[in-house]
Protein backbone atom coordinates (compact mmCIF):
# COMPACT_ATOMS: atom_id res chain seq x y z
CA UNK A 1 0.00 0.00 0.00
CA UNK A 2 2.90 2.42 0.86
CA UNK A 3 4.35 1.27 -2.16
CA UNK A 4 1.50 2.12 -4.19
CA UNK A 5 1.01 5.16 -2.68
CA UNK A 6 4.52 6.17 -3.42
CA UNK A 7 4.26 5.70 -6.65
CA UNK A 8 1.08 7.62 -7.15
CA UNK A 9 2.72 10.50 -5.63
CA UNK A 10 5.38 10.35 -8.03
CA UNK A 11 3.51 10.29 -11.09
CA UNK A 12 1.53 13.41 -9.62
CA UNK A 13 4.81 15.41 -9.17
CA UNK A 14 6.19 13.79 -12.34
CA UNK A 15 3.25 15.41 -14.45
CA UNK A 16 2.92 18.23 -12.41
CA UNK A 17 6.97 19.13 -13.49
CA UNK A 18 5.76 18.34 -16.60
CA UNK A 19 3.71 21.13 -17.32
CA UNK A 20 5.76 23.66 -15.96
CA UNK A 21 7.97 25.62 -18.35
CA UNK A 22 11.63 25.64 -17.68
CA UNK A 23 13.05 28.47 -16.27
CA UNK A 24 13.19 31.94 -17.87
CA UNK A 25 9.53 31.64 -19.09
CA UNK A 26 6.94 34.00 -17.48
CA UNK A 27 3.24 32.99 -17.35
CA UNK A 28 1.62 35.72 -19.24
CA UNK A 29 -1.85 37.68 -19.09
CA UNK A 30 -2.67 36.90 -22.57
CA UNK A 31 -5.56 34.60 -22.97
CA UNK A 32 -5.25 32.01 -25.76
CA UNK A 33 -8.31 32.67 -27.30
CA UNK A 34 -7.24 35.99 -28.30
CA UNK A 35 -4.24 34.85 -30.61
CA UNK A 36 -5.92 34.14 -33.81
CA UNK A 37 -3.08 32.62 -35.21
CA UNK A 38 -2.87 30.41 -32.52
CA UNK A 39 -6.66 29.16 -32.70
CA UNK A 40 -7.02 29.28 -36.42
CA UNK A 41 -3.71 27.02 -36.91
CA UNK A 42 -4.04 24.53 -33.36
CA UNK A 43 -2.96 21.51 -34.86
CA UNK A 44 0.07 22.77 -36.51
CA UNK A 45 0.79 24.96 -34.08
CA UNK A 46 1.38 22.17 -31.12
CA UNK A 47 3.62 20.43 -33.24
CA UNK A 48 6.37 22.87 -33.09
CA UNK A 49 9.83 22.89 -30.22
CA UNK A 50 9.50 26.66 -30.32
CA UNK A 51 6.97 29.48 -31.56
CA UNK A 52 9.63 32.85 -32.15
CA UNK A 53 6.78 35.77 -32.56
CA UNK A 54 8.33 38.68 -34.38
CA UNK A 55 7.07 42.12 -34.26
CA UNK A 56 7.71 44.27 -37.07
CA UNK A 57 7.35 47.51 -35.33
CA UNK A 58 9.19 49.16 -32.81
CA UNK A 59 13.44 50.00 -32.40
CA UNK A 60 14.51 48.65 -35.95
CA UNK A 61 17.76 47.54 -34.44
CA UNK A 62 16.08 45.46 -31.75
CA UNK A 63 14.43 43.20 -34.37
CA UNK A 64 17.47 42.71 -36.31
CA UNK A 65 18.72 39.15 -34.33
CA UNK A 66 15.86 38.25 -35.25
CA UNK A 67 14.91 38.88 -38.71
CA UNK A 68 18.75 37.50 -39.50
CA UNK A 69 18.02 34.47 -37.01
CA UNK A 70 14.68 33.80 -39.58
CA UNK A 71 16.73 34.10 -42.55
CA UNK A 72 18.97 31.34 -41.77
CA UNK A 73 17.02 29.21 -39.95
CA UNK A 74 13.22 29.83 -41.73
CA UNK A 75 14.01 25.89 -43.33
CA UNK A 76 14.20 24.34 -39.91
CA UNK A 77 10.66 22.61 -39.38
CA UNK A 78 11.05 22.44 -35.23
CA UNK A 79 10.65 26.18 -35.35
CA UNK A 80 7.46 28.10 -36.15
CA UNK A 81 7.89 31.80 -36.88
CA UNK A 82 4.68 34.27 -36.73
CA UNK A 83 5.57 38.00 -37.98
CA UNK A 84 3.02 40.43 -36.66
CA UNK A 85 2.45 44.20 -36.75
CA UNK A 86 3.32 44.01 -40.05
CA UNK A 87 2.72 47.95 -41.18
CA UNK A 88 3.35 47.47 -45.05
CA UNK A 89 2.51 44.17 -46.64
CA UNK A 90 3.74 45.33 -49.57
CA UNK A 91 7.42 46.04 -48.41
CA UNK A 92 7.17 42.88 -46.25
CA UNK A 93 7.04 40.87 -49.10
CA UNK A 94 9.50 42.31 -51.12
CA UNK A 95 12.14 42.37 -48.15
CA UNK A 96 11.28 38.37 -47.57
CA UNK A 97 10.10 37.38 -51.00
CA UNK A 98 13.45 34.74 -50.82
CA UNK A 99 12.59 33.36 -47.76
CA UNK A 100 8.79 32.87 -47.44
CA UNK A 101 7.89 30.84 -50.64
CA UNK A 102 7.89 27.39 -51.37
CA UNK A 103 9.18 26.74 -54.93
CA UNK A 104 5.35 26.12 -55.69
CA UNK A 105 5.08 29.66 -54.75
CA UNK A 106 3.12 28.91 -51.18
CA UNK A 107 3.75 30.06 -48.30
CA UNK A 108 6.47 28.03 -46.05
CA UNK A 109 4.56 25.22 -43.88
CA UNK A 110 6.12 27.01 -40.57
CA UNK A 111 5.10 30.60 -41.44
CA UNK A 112 2.52 32.55 -39.87
CA UNK A 113 1.77 35.73 -40.77
CA UNK A 114 -0.38 37.46 -38.63
CA UNK A 115 -2.50 39.58 -40.79
CA UNK A 116 -5.36 40.25 -38.04
CA UNK A 117 -1.95 41.63 -35.18
CA UNK A 118 -3.82 39.20 -32.65
CA UNK A 119 -1.15 40.36 -30.19
CA UNK A 120 -2.13 43.95 -29.73
CA UNK A 121 -5.59 43.42 -28.10
CA UNK A 122 -4.22 40.35 -26.01
CA UNK A 123 -2.41 42.99 -24.09
CA UNK A 124 1.32 42.06 -24.89
CA UNK A 125 3.53 45.13 -24.58
CA UNK A 126 6.18 44.47 -26.57
CA UNK A 127 8.81 45.76 -29.01
CA UNK A 128 11.08 43.13 -29.11
CA UNK A 129 10.58 39.30 -30.56
CA UNK A 130 9.99 36.86 -28.00
CA UNK A 131 8.80 32.83 -27.72
CA UNK A 132 5.12 32.08 -26.48
CA UNK A 133 4.62 28.44 -24.68
CA UNK A 134 1.25 26.99 -24.29
CA UNK A 135 0.77 24.74 -21.49
CA UNK A 136 -2.44 23.33 -20.08
CA UNK A 137 -4.35 26.41 -21.47
CA UNK A 138 -2.23 29.12 -19.92
CA UNK A 139 0.51 31.00 -21.89
CA UNK A 140 4.20 31.51 -20.95
CA UNK A 141 6.59 34.13 -22.88
CA UNK A 142 10.18 35.04 -22.83
CA UNK A 143 12.28 36.91 -24.46
CA UNK A 144 13.79 36.10 -28.14
CA UNK A 145 17.23 34.09 -27.92
CA UNK A 146 18.85 33.46 -30.94
CA UNK A 147 20.67 30.47 -29.59
CA UNK A 148 19.30 27.18 -31.38
CA UNK B 1 -28.66 84.89 -44.19
CA UNK B 2 -25.19 85.57 -42.72
CA UNK B 3 -26.81 84.85 -38.96
CA UNK B 4 -28.49 81.64 -40.38
CA UNK B 5 -25.09 80.55 -41.41
CA UNK B 6 -23.58 81.32 -38.36
CA UNK B 7 -26.35 79.18 -36.36
CA UNK B 8 -25.73 76.35 -38.67
CA UNK B 9 -22.12 76.12 -37.68
CA UNK B 10 -22.61 76.94 -34.62
CA UNK B 11 -24.91 73.60 -34.41
CA UNK B 12 -22.71 71.52 -35.55
CA UNK B 13 -19.63 73.02 -33.80
CA UNK B 14 -17.48 72.65 -37.29
CA UNK B 15 -13.99 72.44 -35.91
CA UNK B 16 -12.73 70.81 -39.06
CA UNK B 17 -13.59 69.68 -42.53
CA UNK B 18 -12.17 66.68 -44.61
CA UNK B 19 -11.31 67.38 -48.14
CA UNK B 20 -11.20 63.42 -49.59
CA UNK B 21 -8.68 62.25 -52.50
CA UNK B 22 -6.62 65.84 -52.57
CA UNK B 23 -3.50 64.15 -53.49
CA UNK B 24 -2.30 60.68 -54.70
CA UNK B 25 0.83 60.23 -55.70
CA UNK B 26 1.90 57.03 -57.89
CA UNK B 27 5.13 55.24 -55.61
CA UNK B 28 7.69 52.81 -56.74
CA UNK B 29 7.07 48.79 -57.24
CA UNK B 30 9.19 48.21 -54.58
CA UNK B 31 8.24 51.11 -51.94
CA UNK B 32 5.55 51.87 -49.24
CA UNK B 33 4.03 54.01 -47.82
CA UNK B 34 6.58 54.97 -45.05
CA UNK B 35 8.26 57.65 -45.75
CA UNK B 36 11.32 59.81 -43.15
CA UNK B 37 11.28 63.24 -44.65
CA UNK B 38 8.53 64.55 -47.11
CA UNK B 39 8.60 67.92 -48.93
CA UNK B 40 6.54 69.81 -50.22
CA UNK B 41 8.09 72.07 -53.44
CA UNK B 42 5.71 75.21 -53.85
CA UNK B 43 8.24 76.44 -56.58
CA UNK B 44 9.32 73.59 -58.87
CA UNK B 45 5.92 71.94 -57.81
CA UNK B 46 7.26 68.79 -56.94
CA UNK B 47 7.00 66.38 -53.96
CA UNK B 48 9.67 64.44 -52.59
CA UNK B 49 10.19 61.91 -49.85
CA UNK B 50 12.95 59.97 -48.45
CA UNK B 51 12.39 56.49 -47.90
CA UNK B 52 14.55 54.01 -46.60
CA UNK B 53 13.89 49.88 -47.09
CA UNK B 54 15.85 46.73 -46.47
CA UNK B 55 17.57 47.13 -49.71
CA UNK B 56 17.48 50.53 -50.81
CA UNK B 57 17.84 54.32 -49.31
CA UNK B 58 16.12 56.27 -51.94
CA UNK B 59 14.74 59.72 -52.71
CA UNK B 60 11.73 60.02 -54.79
CA UNK B 61 10.60 62.82 -56.46
CA UNK B 62 6.75 63.58 -57.71
CA UNK B 63 5.71 65.74 -60.22
CA UNK B 64 3.17 67.45 -57.68
CA UNK B 65 -0.66 67.93 -59.98
CA UNK B 66 -0.25 64.63 -61.15
CA UNK B 67 1.64 62.70 -58.90
CA UNK B 68 3.27 60.77 -61.17
CA UNK B 69 6.90 60.33 -60.00
CA UNK B 70 9.60 61.90 -62.12
CA UNK B 71 12.71 60.75 -60.37
CA UNK B 72 13.90 58.52 -58.44
CA UNK B 73 17.81 58.83 -56.73
CA UNK B 74 18.93 55.27 -54.50
CA UNK B 75 22.02 56.06 -52.85
CA UNK B 76 24.23 52.43 -51.74
CA UNK B 77 26.79 53.68 -49.44
CA UNK B 78 23.74 55.12 -47.31
CA UNK B 79 22.71 53.30 -44.50
CA UNK B 80 19.63 55.25 -43.02
CA UNK B 81 18.53 57.83 -45.05
CA UNK B 82 16.00 60.15 -42.54
CA UNK B 83 16.67 64.29 -43.78
CA UNK B 84 17.46 65.85 -47.09
CA UNK B 85 17.59 69.41 -48.55
CA UNK B 86 17.02 69.56 -52.38
CA UNK B 87 20.33 71.60 -53.65
CA UNK B 88 19.01 71.59 -57.20
CA UNK B 89 17.64 68.58 -59.40
CA UNK B 90 20.27 66.47 -59.01
CA UNK B 91 21.71 67.30 -55.68
CA UNK B 92 21.27 66.81 -52.46
CA UNK B 93 22.69 67.40 -48.64
CA UNK B 94 21.53 64.17 -46.88
CA UNK B 95 21.76 63.53 -43.38
CA UNK B 96 22.24 59.49 -42.51
CA UNK B 97 20.48 59.22 -38.78
CA UNK B 98 22.52 55.85 -38.35
CA UNK B 99 25.70 56.53 -39.24
CA UNK B 100 25.71 59.72 -37.98
CA UNK B 101 26.74 61.22 -41.32
CA UNK B 102 26.18 64.32 -43.73
CA UNK B 103 26.33 63.63 -47.34
CA UNK B 104 26.62 65.86 -50.98
CA UNK B 105 24.92 63.55 -53.38
CA UNK B 106 25.02 63.62 -57.34
CA UNK B 107 22.50 61.58 -59.29
CA UNK B 108 23.33 58.03 -56.99
CA UNK B 109 26.37 59.39 -55.91
CA UNK B 110 26.45 59.89 -52.47
CA UNK B 111 29.73 61.60 -51.13
CA UNK B 112 30.61 61.31 -47.05
CA UNK B 113 31.00 65.00 -46.42
CA UNK B 114 31.27 64.89 -42.47
CA UNK B 115 31.09 62.11 -39.73
CA UNK B 116 30.33 63.45 -36.25
CA UNK B 117 32.09 61.44 -33.34
CA UNK B 118 31.20 62.59 -29.91
CA UNK B 119 33.47 61.14 -27.99
CA UNK B 120 33.42 62.71 -24.67
CA UNK B 121 29.80 62.19 -23.99
CA UNK B 122 30.66 58.44 -22.83
CA UNK B 123 29.90 54.97 -24.40
CA UNK B 124 26.24 55.07 -23.65
CA UNK B 125 25.04 58.72 -23.96
CA UNK B 126 24.45 60.22 -27.81
CA UNK B 127 22.61 62.41 -29.72
CA UNK B 128 20.18 61.10 -32.59
CA UNK B 129 19.21 62.68 -35.06
CA UNK B 130 15.07 61.85 -35.30
CA UNK B 131 14.19 60.27 -39.26
CA UNK B 132 10.41 62.04 -39.04
CA UNK B 133 9.25 65.80 -38.15
CA UNK B 134 13.11 66.87 -38.45
CA UNK B 135 14.41 68.81 -41.55
CA UNK B 136 17.73 69.19 -42.58
CA UNK B 137 18.13 72.83 -42.09
CA UNK B 138 20.48 74.42 -44.43
CA UNK B 139 21.14 78.54 -43.78
CA UNK B 140 24.01 80.68 -44.93
CA UNK B 141 25.67 78.03 -45.89
CA UNK B 142 25.78 75.82 -43.25
CA UNK B 143 23.86 72.21 -42.58
CA UNK B 144 21.77 72.38 -39.13
CA UNK B 145 20.14 69.11 -37.45
CA UNK B 146 18.72 69.38 -34.23
CA UNK B 147 19.62 66.48 -31.96
CA UNK B 148 18.05 64.51 -29.10
CA UNK B 149 19.94 63.36 -26.06
CA UNK B 150 19.45 60.07 -25.07
CA UNK B 151 20.99 58.39 -22.03
CA UNK B 152 20.23 54.24 -23.44
CA UNK B 153 22.37 52.91 -20.40
CA UNK B 154 23.46 54.70 -16.99
CA UNK B 155 26.86 53.11 -15.91
CA UNK B 156 28.07 56.69 -15.05
CA UNK B 157 26.82 59.56 -13.73
CA UNK B 158 25.67 62.19 -16.57
CA UNK B 159 28.42 65.07 -16.28
CA UNK B 160 27.73 68.31 -17.33
CA UNK B 161 29.36 67.68 -21.18
CA UNK B 162 25.59 68.08 -22.70
CA UNK B 163 24.62 70.85 -20.92
CA UNK B 164 27.85 72.76 -22.41
CA UNK B 165 27.57 71.16 -26.05
CA UNK B 166 23.48 71.73 -27.05
CA UNK B 167 21.33 70.52 -29.32
CA UNK B 168 21.45 72.15 -32.82
CA UNK B 169 24.31 70.76 -34.65
CA UNK B 170 25.83 72.65 -37.39
CA UNK B 171 27.90 71.51 -39.91
CA UNK B 172 29.77 74.73 -41.68
CA UNK B 173 30.13 73.50 -45.53
CA UNK B 174 33.12 75.92 -45.70
CA UNK B 175 35.49 75.08 -42.80
CA UNK B 176 33.78 71.70 -42.56
CA UNK B 177 33.64 71.82 -38.65
CA UNK B 178 30.73 70.90 -36.26
CA UNK B 179 29.62 73.83 -33.91
CA UNK B 180 26.45 73.29 -31.21
CA UNK B 181 24.16 75.46 -30.08
CA UNK B 182 21.48 76.16 -27.62
CA UNK B 183 21.17 74.04 -24.64
CA UNK B 184 19.27 71.06 -24.30
CA UNK B 185 15.95 72.08 -21.68
CA UNK B 186 16.27 72.94 -18.63
CA UNK B 187 13.74 70.06 -17.26
CA UNK B 188 16.41 67.54 -18.80
CA UNK B 189 18.94 68.37 -16.15
CA UNK B 190 17.04 66.64 -13.60
CA UNK B 191 14.70 64.54 -15.18
CA UNK B 192 15.09 61.36 -18.16
CA UNK B 193 11.89 61.16 -20.30
CA UNK B 194 13.83 58.04 -21.30
CA UNK B 195 13.45 57.11 -25.10
CA UNK B 196 11.00 59.70 -25.14
CA UNK B 197 13.23 62.38 -24.64
CA UNK B 198 13.40 63.09 -28.29
CA UNK B 199 12.51 66.63 -30.10
CA UNK B 200 10.87 67.18 -33.73
CA UNK B 201 10.87 70.13 -35.47
CA UNK B 202 9.35 72.62 -37.84
CA UNK B 203 10.57 75.46 -39.67
CA UNK B 204 8.95 79.04 -40.19
CA UNK B 205 11.58 81.09 -42.29
CA UNK B 206 14.68 82.31 -39.68
CA UNK B 207 12.68 80.35 -36.61
CA UNK B 208 13.20 76.57 -35.73
CA UNK B 209 9.89 75.78 -34.03
CA UNK B 210 11.29 72.54 -31.13
CA UNK B 211 9.06 70.67 -30.36
CA UNK B 212 9.88 68.26 -27.04
CA UNK B 213 7.99 64.50 -27.18
CA UNK B 214 7.10 64.78 -23.78
CA UNK B 215 5.39 67.94 -23.18
CA UNK B 216 3.58 70.79 -25.09
CA UNK B 217 6.09 73.26 -24.67
CA UNK B 218 7.98 74.99 -27.68
CA UNK B 219 11.79 76.13 -27.86
CA UNK B 220 11.67 79.04 -30.07
CA UNK B 221 15.04 79.43 -31.87
CA UNK B 222 16.43 82.61 -34.09
CA UNK B 223 18.95 80.96 -36.84
CA UNK B 224 20.31 84.38 -37.65
CA UNK B 225 21.02 85.08 -33.68
CA UNK B 226 20.99 81.53 -31.89
CA UNK B 227 19.28 83.60 -29.69
CA UNK B 228 15.65 81.23 -27.94
CA UNK B 229 13.22 81.54 -26.31
CA UNK B 230 10.23 79.28 -24.54
CA UNK B 231 6.92 81.55 -24.99
CA UNK B 232 4.33 80.31 -22.39
CA UNK B 233 2.10 77.69 -22.46
CA UNK B 234 -1.37 76.07 -21.53
CA UNK B 235 -0.49 74.19 -19.18
CA UNK B 236 -3.78 72.42 -18.43
CA UNK B 237 -4.26 70.90 -22.22
CA UNK B 238 -1.92 67.61 -22.61
CA UNK B 239 1.04 69.37 -21.07
CA UNK B 240 2.74 66.61 -19.46
CA UNK B 241 1.63 63.95 -21.87
CA UNK B 242 4.89 61.79 -21.20
CA UNK B 243 5.46 60.36 -17.43
CA UNK B 244 8.80 60.89 -16.16
CA UNK B 245 11.60 57.72 -16.46
CA UNK B 246 14.26 58.24 -14.04
CA UNK B 247 16.36 61.02 -12.25
CA UNK B 248 18.97 62.35 -14.26
CA UNK B 249 21.64 62.64 -11.64
CA UNK B 250 20.79 58.98 -10.66
CA UNK B 251 23.46 55.83 -11.56
CA UNK B 252 21.61 53.07 -11.97
CA UNK B 253 23.83 50.27 -11.23
CA UNK B 254 21.60 47.39 -13.41
CA UNK B 255 21.88 48.79 -17.03
CA UNK B 256 20.32 45.92 -18.96
CA UNK B 257 17.17 46.30 -16.41
CA UNK B 258 17.36 50.22 -17.24
CA UNK B 259 17.41 49.74 -21.07
CA UNK B 260 14.40 47.40 -20.25
CA UNK B 261 12.73 49.75 -18.86
CA UNK B 262 13.41 52.42 -21.40
CA UNK B 263 11.14 50.09 -23.84
CA UNK B 264 8.18 49.34 -21.71
CA UNK B 265 7.93 53.26 -20.49
CA UNK B 266 8.31 54.04 -24.80
CA UNK B 267 5.28 52.16 -25.31
CA UNK B 268 3.02 52.96 -21.55
CA UNK B 269 3.22 56.67 -22.18
CA UNK B 270 1.40 59.14 -24.98
CA UNK B 271 4.07 61.44 -26.68
CA UNK B 272 4.04 63.94 -29.80
CA UNK B 273 5.79 62.53 -32.80
CA UNK B 274 5.79 65.25 -34.49
CA UNK B 275 5.39 69.50 -35.39
CA UNK B 276 4.07 70.93 -38.72
CA UNK B 277 4.13 74.56 -39.47
CA UNK B 278 1.06 75.95 -41.77
CA UNK B 279 2.79 79.12 -43.30
CA UNK B 280 -0.92 79.42 -45.37
CA UNK B 281 -2.80 80.25 -41.85
CA UNK B 282 0.01 80.83 -39.98
CA UNK B 283 -0.62 77.95 -37.47
CA UNK B 284 1.66 75.10 -35.76
CA UNK B 285 0.41 71.46 -35.95
CA UNK B 286 1.53 68.93 -32.94
CA UNK B 287 0.63 64.87 -33.57
CA UNK B 288 -0.19 63.46 -30.29
CA UNK B 289 0.26 59.83 -30.02
CA UNK B 290 -1.95 58.03 -27.44
CA UNK B 291 -0.54 55.01 -26.40
CA UNK B 292 -2.70 54.84 -22.93
CA UNK B 293 -6.12 56.10 -22.39
CA UNK B 294 -9.64 55.40 -23.85
CA UNK B 295 -8.83 56.19 -27.32
CA UNK B 296 -5.66 54.90 -29.10
CA UNK B 297 -4.50 56.45 -32.31
CA UNK B 298 -3.23 60.39 -33.09
CA UNK B 299 -4.99 63.49 -32.82
CA UNK B 300 -3.99 67.18 -33.93
CA UNK B 301 -3.93 70.25 -31.59
CA UNK B 302 -3.26 73.28 -33.53
CA UNK B 303 -1.63 76.41 -32.06
CA UNK B 304 -2.05 79.69 -33.50
CA UNK B 305 1.06 81.72 -34.14
CA UNK B 306 1.58 82.91 -30.99
CA UNK B 307 1.55 79.38 -29.81
CA UNK B 308 -1.53 79.16 -28.37
CA UNK B 309 -3.63 76.21 -28.18
CA UNK B 310 -6.80 76.30 -30.36
CA UNK B 311 -8.17 72.95 -30.45
CA UNK B 312 -7.50 69.22 -30.49
CA UNK B 313 -9.08 66.87 -33.07
CA UNK B 314 -8.58 63.27 -32.84
CA UNK B 315 -8.15 61.70 -36.21
CA UNK B 316 -9.63 58.22 -37.62
CA UNK B 317 -7.67 54.96 -37.47
CA UNK B 318 -8.29 55.46 -41.01
CA UNK B 319 -5.05 57.57 -41.39
CA UNK B 320 -1.50 57.60 -40.63
CA UNK B 321 0.96 60.05 -39.52
CA UNK B 322 3.47 59.02 -41.63
CA UNK B 323 4.58 61.38 -44.24
CA UNK B 324 1.90 64.21 -43.49
CA UNK B 325 2.93 67.19 -45.18
CA UNK B 326 1.02 71.20 -45.52
CA UNK B 327 -0.22 72.72 -48.88
CA UNK B 328 -2.80 75.32 -49.50
CA UNK B 329 -5.57 72.78 -49.19
CA UNK B 330 -4.65 72.03 -45.07
CA UNK B 331 -3.02 69.60 -43.50
CA UNK B 332 -3.06 66.63 -45.86
CA UNK B 333 -2.59 63.07 -44.26
CA UNK B 334 -2.05 59.59 -45.97
CA UNK B 335 -5.26 57.42 -45.88
CA UNK B 336 -4.10 54.44 -45.26
CA UNK B 337 -7.55 52.24 -45.82
CA UNK B 338 -7.21 53.51 -49.34
CA UNK B 339 -3.60 52.55 -49.56
CA UNK B 340 -4.23 48.87 -48.38
CA UNK B 341 -6.71 48.56 -51.01
CA UNK B 342 -4.47 49.90 -53.51
CA UNK B 343 -0.49 50.06 -52.45
CA UNK B 344 0.60 51.48 -55.93
CA UNK B 345 -0.16 55.22 -54.79
CA UNK B 346 -0.14 57.11 -51.77
CA UNK B 347 -3.90 59.24 -51.15
CA UNK B 348 -3.41 62.60 -49.22
CA UNK B 349 -7.26 63.53 -47.73
CA UNK B 350 -6.81 67.58 -46.62
CA UNK B 351 -7.50 68.31 -42.99
CA UNK B 352 -8.53 71.93 -42.67
CA UNK B 353 -8.66 73.07 -39.39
Amino acid sequence: MYFEKTIILFFFFFLVSCEQPESGWKESKVSIESLQFYTNNIKKVKNYERIIIIPMIGCPDCIENAKLFYKNNYKDENLLFVFTEILDLKTFYKDYENYLFNPNNSLHSNIIIDQDNSFRSSNINFLVPFEIKILRNKTFIKPFDDIL
Amino acid sequence: MFYFIFLIVSFFNLEFSIVKNSYEFHISDDLGYQSNTVIYDVENNEFLRSVKTNSTNAIEVFNFKTGQLKKRFDFNNIHTLSSFYKINDNEFYVYDAFLNSYFKTFNNNAKLIYKEELKPLGAFESYIGEMKFNPLIFIDNKLGMVKSFLRLYSPLKVDDLHKERGMIHFLDLKSNTLNMSVPLPKVLDSIDFGELQRFSVARNKDLLIIAPYYSNEFLIVDLKSDNFIYPIVDKSIDYLVTKPYANMNHVYADNERFFAGMSKHYIENNFYIGILYDSYKNKYYRILINQVGKRKGFSVLVFNSKFQFEKKVDISSDYTYQGMFVSEKGLNILNHVKYRQDNSKLTYDSYVF
